[in-house]
């Protein structure tokens, strides 16, 4: 059983100190990587970060300057991208116009040298494994935007690859299909055991699917984790902003470890643990906090500039006396509109602190 | 409603320049041949029109335009796609100058153009030299039907160049990775994508080239050997010489079909689901 787990947990895809340049700047900067057997990973990353060049690279579509890509021990870097075990589910689908849905899904177990009764058979396996049944003989155009998404997906599926990239695979559907989809595609993942590597520049998509994230920024990777280590232990500041700790200011801890200053607010934070002493920045989501001066917490004084009504919720925005903002996100059913001056509070433990 | 001009304007283009002439022409082909000013009288009269459509001279005039129209549109598609797909291909920037190249040829005159050509095929022309040089018999081209094709391809080749880069310019390199994703190596993803996607711009670049090929009078005239009497040629001699203007009516009516054959099956290709 050890070594079941060990085999299980051990790295099957080895990307090492990966430079992608385009021109001067680097789209991925020595960027290492490592994806488990079986693990649904996501990419999260601003436009720009370089999580679609390493999907590319990964996908054989990029040619690195240096670094290996090693898949199951071997390092598929001089391959071509027909030569990969990979396959890939492209952003706008990239499904073949000129052809049935069926030859579209059979594709690529046709190219692999499947014979022409066991193609027809896997095809309508995948049908049923995406739930478009029936629509074999239809041309992609014929299809709504999630039911080609579907298709995309099969496709990508239908040749077993070792590994399935996915590039923004949601992007093209609306909200609510998106939602659906989303869950459909974790579900597949789990069934199926094979490990996908999913972009994607949204963080609630990445919490909701993800078994592990990288966050992505600059062509390096700025944390990985499971979602409940990206979002509440974030490992710097803009990890922290990016995940949506919209409350962050510079501050210089005191020589006592366990305290900031913040000039932006006028005031001294106590510290949910000692940092080393010197200027830090501090953050705390603004769900976490509430009006009213709360014995024990954190207190901070300001005044209410605006307040956005969002359906959900309720965003307050005040301005401290250091000129400092500090939002304040309240469930809208339990909130009240507030106006002049006000105190809130958070938690000494929910504070976020990251020594600069 | 304001679409309303517009239409009217196309529909008029179409009556004056294409439906009038056609009518004129369909008279001319239903009159007898006379001797007066103009040389002919209207008479439903079919004679001309049998004559064109059975007459074993006009029908193998029609063969060899027909034949040099094949070889026009099979040569300018075989030299013309890969110029195509490779400005297609070629970095954005290139692009506008390599069309050009390949377009600028065709802003000289067309008689001046076919003129440098006879310099080049004519016997102890450049052709020949090169060929004498490599230590091979002189070729002698000129006045061959050889000659003849040459010209027509090489006159031809834009009208096939500019359809299909059209094409292959709007294809999503998308679709090209997706093929080669899934295991299709570089050569596969051309004939299972790259040219299936393109074939309307193959199907738009032959019909440019076959259709007009058909009734060149020029070329053959000029690079053609003496036999190559070609439809072209019977017409302008039942026009002009013989002043059969019937006969000469009959024959372009006759054209007409043929050359609405081959767009047709393409267009009954296309609808099929």
């Amino acid at each position: 059983m050890g070594a079941v787990q060990g085999r299980f947990l051990s790295a099957f895809l080895e990307v090492h100190g990966l430079t992608v340049r385009y021109g001067a700047m680097a789209a991925l900067d020595g960027l290492s990587l490592d994806i488990r057997r079986g693990e649904l990973f996501v990419l999260l990353g601003g436009s720009g970060s370089g999580k679609t060049t390493l999907l590319r690279a990964i996908g054989g579509f990029v040619r690195p300057e240096s670094g290996a890509i090693v898949l199951d021990g071997v390092d598929m870097v001089a391959l071509p991208p027909h030569r990969r075990p990979v396959n890939t589910v492209f952003q706008s689908g990239a499904l073949f116009p000129h052809m049935s849905v069926a030859a579209n899904i059979g594709f690529g177990p046709r190219q692999r040298g499947m014979g022409k009764a066991a193609v027809a058979a896997r095809v309508e396996e995948l049908l049923r494994l995406v739930r478009l049944e029936g629509f074999g003989a239809r041309r992609p155009h014929q299809l709504s935007g999630g039911q080609q998404q579907r298709v995309a997906l099969a496709r990508g599926l239908a040749a077993s690859p070792a590994l399935l990239l996915l590039d923004e695979p949601l992007s093209a559907l609306d909200r609510g299909l998106r939602a659906e989809t989303a869950a459909e595609l974790v579900s597949l993942q789990k069934q199926l055991g094979t490990a996908f590597v999913l972009v994607t520049h949204d963080q609630r998509e990445a919490l909701t699917m993800a078994d592990r994230i990288g966050v992505m920024r600059d062509g390096r990777l700025a944390q990985t984790g499971t979602p409940r280590e990206i979002f509440e232990a974030p490992a710097d500041r803009f990890v922290a902003a990016f995940m949506g700790v919209a409350n962050l200011w510079d501050g210089v801890v005191r020589a006592d470890g366990v305290t900031v200053d913040i000039p932006a607010l006028s005031a001294a934070i106590a510290l949910p643990r000692p940092v080393p002493p010197g200027p830090a920045a501090f953050g705390v989501r603004p769900e976490r906090l509430r009006f009213g001066a709360v014995p024990g917490e954190n207190v901070l004084r300001g005044v209410v500039a605006s307040a956005t009504y969002a359906g959900e919720t309720l965003t307050h925005r005040t301005i401290a006396p250091g000129g400092g903002a500090i939002e304040i996100v309240e469930p809208a059913h339990l909130a009240r509109s507030r106006e002049g001056e006000v105190a809130v509070s958070f938690p000494i433990s929910a504070g976020l602190v990251f020594p600069a | 409603m304001t679409r309303l001009p517009a239409l009217g304007l196309a529909w008029a283009w179409l009556v004056l320049f294409a439906l009038a002439p056609l009518a004129a022409i369909a008279i001319v082909a239903l009159s007898a041949p006379a001797d007066s000013v103009p040389p002919f009288v209207f008479a439903w009269d079919l004679t001309s029109l049998g004559a064109a459509a059975t007459d074993p001279l006009y029908r193998s005039a029609l063969g060899l335009s027909l034949r040099l129209a094949a070889i026009a549109a099979a040569g300018c598609l075989a030299l013309g796609y890969p110029m195509a797909l490779a400005i297609a291909r070629a970095p954005a920037r290139w692009r506008g100058v390599l069309l050009l190249a390949a377009m600028l040829p065709f802003w000289t005159g067309f008689t001046m153009r076919i003129s440098a050509w006879i310099g080049l095929l004519r016997d102890d022309g450049w052709i020949d030299r090169a060929f004498v040089l490599l230590g091979f018999a002189p070729p002698r081209l000129l006045y061959t039907d050889t000659a003849m094709w040459i010209g027509a391809i090489y006159s031809y080749l834009p009208f096939m160049v500019l359809p299909i880069y059209a094409r292959l310019s709007k294809r999503d390199p998308g679709l090209e990775d997706a093929a080669a994703d899934l295991g299709c190596a570089p050569v596969w993803v051309f004939f299972r994508v790259t040219l299936p996607l393109s074939l309307p711009g193959v199907a738009a670049g032959v019909a440019l080239v076959f259709i007009p090929a058909t009734g060149e009078f020029v070329i053959p005239e000029l690079l053609g050997g003496p036999g190559a009497r070609l439809i072209g040629r019977v017409l302008w001699d039942e026009f002009f010489n013989n002043r059969d203007w019937p006969m000469a009516a009959s024959l372009a009516i006759l054209l007409l079909p043929i050359l609405l054959v081959p767009p047709l099956c393409v267009r009954l290709a296309r609808r099929r689901p």
